[in-house]
Parts: structure tokens; C-alpha cells; sequence
């Protein structure tokens, strides 16, 4: 299935049409909000930390140039080998060449959001190369060749009768329609076969959640254990993170762990924190004898320099989307791209330009839940209200939409005129309107109408309320 | 100008014209009950761990037979890490290699160089005497603790590290995965069970 940014009306009317889509997104929104609001409950100092984790982030960002020279002496101190790409195109090369210096044909690969913006996997396999995606979401939609839908639960529009079909065309045994009946049985599949995965490959790649400047490591959480794997079977690892990703000290990362796993899943720490530096030390008999990371600009350091610098701090926790009520509404495909809900708001249109994604900051009621859940305090309202003034500058939105603005701002400026005009126009809908009711269609503006109606006007406008109210207050 | 800038120095060039001064900021720590090791003990079991006490190291070949027995899994063979298999006297120690060795142990018995009563966690540093494999591959991990190893916060157990190690693993609870319709199951790609014996004295 291919999904497109550009194509993102459509895409979220199909989603809306979706009935198993709808009931997968049902389950998972009330899931991670309650979770996540019980985890925040049980710890008092949150707020606190939530506070401090944004400052640790937006420090690290002014001083980027001086932690990313550090961090990369200590990863060649510790035996391991840097790599800076420039754009997805330079990542997927350096990549490939490391992977084909090794004549290696199987790679195991662990959960990796840069990845996926690179395009890394169709790069490998039309090399040649045999990437196998290792968490257990990333694997479901492998099979499914689809792309991500959530960014820590890719699978989540999946049913368990989907993963069983999958499973049984893909290991080539169509018993286990009929036996993997139940979600431990389907679990056990991927784990019989994914441990085959682990044992034969070459090299292992994996992300990042951090980078330690002082110590040259990179930090990555799982629940699972298959980036574990992945970094100590192969005889070669590969991490793969953007260059914003780093902090000063394991100090720093304490704090970002303690609101990271809270706002992603209500667990106070993931199940495996595990901090790798450099290559396997004399003496021991496991973990790789090659240790290479990647670090990806792709557009990140043009965007320390924007209006969108904040964006950077992102711990990528999917917070944001799970508390967005249109990200509810029609999950992440419709997105388009990897990076879906109000983040991806932000950086889909920043790293593919505004031209192919027009729509994506239109997708979004300003009701700014999003950046009150955020762990790093990110304003995403604000930033997406940025994109949508870029995109007008840019003029890549719709005619019609431009239209509708000129006319609105030439009313707009005129606040006598304006007045009078909305209370003529208020008066107009609650004729049109049964009593009581909300309207459900108007002229020209039909498209609008297919998924909303508009409560009918009860009357006076904001404008004669206020008036009373500060008349009120004297 | 000279030679033309690689990746690496246009990277740089743009970050240099984006820096900014440093943020004001302070370090808070959760703040935690005294009894650190009946708070390391609560947490370590909400993780799905399990958790048995002995008094003293004497004690482990029984705790670890009794605790095999009880998940029926007397007969498997065992991994001991060279760092503690001198606490398992007579014990037969199999290998877990990834390849190659017939039988392979399914399950593994570890030290460890930290638990954190904040999370429930413990903290695993690879070395010759603790490779990696044995805290991923077994279905059943029994890691040692003893108490005196038992500090309050994160910081307090990165702090005991110096220099890294190849792999750092803070382990909390066993393997888990809810990517199928937000239901947990345990043991995904890890070990399906985490045992953790305590040891009051040393
Ligand atoms: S923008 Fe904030 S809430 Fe959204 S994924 Fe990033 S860190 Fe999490």
C-alpha cells in the first residue's frame, strides 16, 4: 500500500470510511491517554521533570556543534567509526557500502524512525540485501508492506486475524490461519522466527534514543529485546540517528527517560535501557567487531536555523498523536509519510517541502493538547500555525483557500462592517437551521459538510457577548 | 577557498550560524522512600519480575533449584556467567552460544553490577566475565543481587560505571510486546522470565 502526503484529503476520507481501522484506533487512543495520565499521576515531580527535560533538550540544541565533536571523539576513542551524511541520499550509501564491504546478505534490523525517513529499506533490498525488520510492529508491517502508522506502535491499525493471515502466507504454512488464534501464539511465531533473523545475520541496525556526548555511547530503548539482539549477534552495528539527538551525560538521559516511557506508554521506564560504546572490548566473545554510526542531517541543521528550531527537542514519544483528536479520527497512514500526527505536522512539510505536503498543517483545531502532553514542551500549535504561514508565503495552498483568506482579511479589518456583517450572518444560518438543530449543509460549501455540521448560531456573537461582559466588569 | 567542504564541514558551517548560549536549568531527582531495598523489591515485582530473598550466598544453589522446580524447568540447562559461577559449586555450566553448541542453556544465571530502587531495575555491564547474550538469548534470566548493590536513583548507578563498558543494559522486568492490538505478552525477543535473588548479607 503506498500513502502519499500529497494525497492526505483522500487518504484521511478512507481512513474515516475504515471500519476496522476505527475500531483499532478506538482501542489504542483510550489505551495510551489513560495509561499515560495514570503514569503522570504516580509520579508528583512530572511537571517538574517535564520542565526540565525541555530545558536539557533546547540547551543541547544551542549547543550542538561542540556535543556532536565530542560525542564523535568518544565513539572513535571507544574503537567505533562516525559517519555524517548530508541527506537521505548520502545516509543510504554510506550505509550500503558498509553493509556491502561485508559481502553480508542478511541484515537484522531493529525499530529505527531515521530509517524510515531515509528510505533506507527499498535502498537495501534493491541492492540485494536482505533486511528483516525485528520489532515485532515493524515486522507485522514489513510483511504487510505498509508503511508505519504510529511511531512507537506501527502495527496498531492491524487486528490479530491480519497478523495470523500474514504470518501464514509469509512462513509458508497456511495451518497457522487456523492455529494462531490468540495474541501469545502469534507472539511465539515471530519470536521462533525471528531468532532465526538474529542468529544468521551479518549486521544488526538499530537507532538511537540519545547520544552521549561525553562518552561517545548511544542509548536505545525496547521492550522487546530485539535491538539488543541486533547489536550483539552480528558481527557488525549499525546505529542510525539524527544529529539533534544529543545530550550532554547519562545526568541528562536520566531525566529524558524518566518522562520518555510515561508519555509513550504509561511505563516508568521501558524494559531495556541498554547504552552501547564502540566495538567488543579484548577478551570477549560476543558483540560486534565493527561499531559505526550514522548521523543524519537531512534537514535538521536548516532547521535550527528556523523558525521551527523547537522541533528538534523531540524524543519522539507519540504522545502528541495519541492525544490529537484528529490523528483519533483518521490514524497515521492517512499522514502520509513516517512521521504522523501533530509532529509530523511539523516535519513532514519541513523535510519533503511544503509543495508535497499542503494539507498537513491544515489538519489540526488548534486545541492544543498536543503541546500540553508533550514532554519537552514543544509548542506544536504554534509551529504548525507557522507552517500554515509558510505554506501561504510559499503559496502552495488551495486557490480557493487563498480566496476565502483575502476575503475574510479585507472584512477583518474593517471591525464595524465585520460586525454588522456577522450578525446579518448569524441570523441568515438560524433561518436556514431547523430550531435547535445544526446545520448540515450549506452552498459551495459541501466538501466541508461531509464529515462536520455546524451547530446553529443561538443568536448574539462572541463580539455583543464580550461587549456585555466588559461592560459588566466596570 | 580551499578544498570543497564535505558533508561533515556543511553540517558544521550550518549548526556554527545556529548556536546559542547555554539554558538555565536544574536537576531534580524523584523523591524516594527510605527503605530503598522494600521499594526496589515493590517496583521490581509491578515490572513482572519475580523476586526471592536468601540470607546469604551459601544459600544460592538451593534458591536457584527451588526456583527452576517451581516454573518447571528443573531439567534445563544453565548458563552461569564466569563472574558468579564460583557461588554455584559443582554446578554443569552450558554454553549459550548463538551458534554451534548442542545443547544450548535456556537459562542464564547473572550478576549484576547495580539495582535501582526508582525503577525496580537491574544493571548488567558487558564484559568478559557477563557477555550480553547471556541477558537476551535464555527464556529465563536469574540475575544476583545483593542488597549493598542496591542504590536510589539512575544517576546512582551510571555513577558506578567508569569507564563504559561495550554494553550497559538496564534490564526492568522481562521482555514484553504489545504491538498486537495494545495487549502485553511477555517474552517477545528476551527472556520470557526475570528472576532476581537477593542476598540480605554478603
Ligand atoms: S513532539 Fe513531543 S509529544 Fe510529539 S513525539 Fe515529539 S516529544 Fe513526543
Amino acid at each position: 500500500m503506498k500513502f502519499s502526503p500529497i494525497e492526505f484529503r483522500s487518504q484521511a476520507e478512507a481512513a474515516l470510511r475504515d471500519d476496522t481501522l476505527q475500531a483499532a484506533l478506538k482501542r489504542a487512543r483510550s489505551g495510551f491517554v489513560d495509561k499515560r495520565a495514570k503514569a503522570v499521576a504516580a509520579l508528583p515531580e512530572f511537571e517538574l521533570l517535564r520542565a526540565e527535560a525541555s530545558a536539557i533538550r533546547a540547551d543541547a540544541l544551542n549547543r550542538l556543534p561542540t556535543l556532536l565533536e565530542e560525542f564523535e571523539a568518544g565513539v572513535i576513542a571507544a574503537g567505533g567509526q562516525v559517519h555524517w551524511a548530508i541527506d537521505a541520499a548520502e545516509a543510504r550509501k554510506i550505509v550500503l557500502d558498509i553493509a556491502r564491504c561485508h559481502e553480508s546478505c542478511r541484515i537484522a534490523k531493529g525499530k529505527s524512525m531515521v530509517a524510515e525517513e531515509i528510505g533506507l529499506n527499498p535502498a537495501l533490498e534493491d541492492a540485494g540485501i536482505n533486511v528483516v525488520e525485528t520489532d515485532l510492529g515493524e515486522y507485522i508491517i514489513q510483511l504487510a508492506q505498509e508503511p508505519p502508522s504510529h511511531i512507537v506502535a506501527p502495527a496498531i491499525h492491524k487486528t490479530r486475524e491480519q497478523v495470523a493471515a500474514l504470518f501464514a502466507r509469509h512462513h509458508e504454512r497456511a495451518e497457522l490461519l487456523t492455529e494462531l488464534t490468540g495474541i501469545p501464539e502469534l507472539v511465539d511465531e515471530a519470536r521462533r522466527v525471528l531468532r532465526e533473523t538474529f542468529l544468521s545475520a551479518d549486521v544488526g541496525i538499530t537507532g538511537a534514543n540519545f547520544l552521549v556526548a561525553d562518552s561517545g555511547s548511544t542509548v536505545l530503548v525496547t521492550n522487546e529485546g530485539n535491538g539488543d539482539l541486533c547489536s550483539t549477534l552480528p558481527k557488525t552495528h549499525i546505529v542510525l540517528a539524527g544529529i539533534e539527538k544529543v545530550v550532554p551525560s547519562m545526568t541528562e538521559v536520566s531525566t529524558l527517560l524518566r518522562v520518555l516511557a510515561r508519555s509513550a506508554t504509561g511505563q516508568p521506564l521501558t524494559t531495556y535501557t541498554s547504552v552501547f560504546t564502540g566495538p567488543r572490548r579484548a577478551g570477549e566473545d560476543f558483540g560486534p567487531e565493527e561499531f559505526h554510526v550514522v548521523l543524519v542531517d537531512n534537514g535538521r541543521a536548516a532547521m535550527l536555523g528556523s523558525e521551527f528550531r523547537d522541533m528538534l527537542r523531540c524524543i519522539r514519544c507519540g504522545a502528541c498523536m495519541n492525544h490529537c483528536p484528529v490523528y483519533g479520527a483518521i490514524g497515521g497512514h492517512a499522514y502520509g509519510w513516517v512521521y504522523p500526527g501533530p509532529m509530523g505536522q511539523v516535519l513532514t512539510p519541513w523535510l519533503l517541502g511544503p509543495e508535497r505536503a499542503p494539507d498537513l498543517a491544515h489538519a489540526c483545531t488548534m486545541n492544543g493538547h498536543c503541546a500540553q502532553v508533550c514532554p519537552v514542551g514543544i509548542p506544536l500549535p504554534d509551529l504548525i500555525r507557522a507552517m500554515r504561514v509558510r505554506e501561504h508565503e510559499s503559496h502552495v495552498n488551495h486557490v480557493a483557500e487563498r480566496w476565502v483568506f483575502r476575503q475574510w482579511a479585507w472584512w477583518a479589518k474593517r471591525p464595524r462592517l465585520y460586525g454588522w456583517a456577522l450578525r446579518k450572518k448569524a441570523r441568515w444560518l438560524r433561518r436556514l437551521a431547523r430550531p435547535g438543530g445544526a446545520l448540515r449543509k450549506l452552498p459551495v460549501w459541501s466538501g466541508w459538510f461531509r464529515s462536520r455540521d455546524l451547530p446553529t448560531p443561538q443568536g448574539r456573537t462572541l463580539r455583543d457577548l464580550m461587549r456585555e461582559k466588559l461592560r459588566g466588569s466596570q | 577557498m580551499g578544498l570543497p567542504m564535505n558533508s561533515r564541514d556543511r553540517i558544521f558551517a550550518t549548526l556554527r550560524a545556529a548556536t546559542a548560549g547555554p539554558v538555565a536549568m536544574t536537576h531534580t531527582r524523584p523523591h524516594l522512600d527510605d527503605d530503598l531495598a522494600a521499594l526496589f523489591e515493590t517496583r521490581a515485582l509491578t515490572t513482572a519480575a519475580t523476586l526471592d530473598h536468601i540470607a546469604t550466598a551459601a544459600g544460592l544453589p538451593d534458591a536457584l533449584t527451588s526456583y527452576l522446580a517451581s516454573i518447571a524447568q528443573a531439567e534445563a540447562g544453565i548458563a552461569f556467567a564466569p563472574a558468579i559461577v564460583d557461588l554455584f559449586p559443582g554446578a554443569r555450566n552450558l554454553p549459550i552460544r548463538p551458534n554451534g553448541a548442542d545443547p544450548v542453556a535456556e537459562v542464564a544465571v547473572t550478576g549484576c553490577v547495580a539495582a535501582v530502587a526508582e525503577t525496580g531495575s537491574v544493571l548488567l555491564a558487558s564484559s568478559p566475565d557477563h557477555p550480553t547474550t547471556l541477558n537476551f538469548l535464555p527464556e529465563t534470566h536469574v540475575v544476583i543481587v545483593r542488597a549493598e548493590q542496591i542504590v536510589a536513583h539512575l544517576e546512582d548507578a551510571w555513577a558506578l560505571i567508569d569507564p563504559m563498558p561495550r554494553a550497559l543494559n538496564l534490564v526492568t522486568g522481562p521482555s514484553r510486546t504489545a504491538d498486537i492490538e495494545q495487549t502485553l505478552q511477555l517474552g517477545a525477543h528476551g527472556p520470557r522470565r526475570l528472576h532476581l535473588i537477593l542476598i540480605a548479607d554478603r
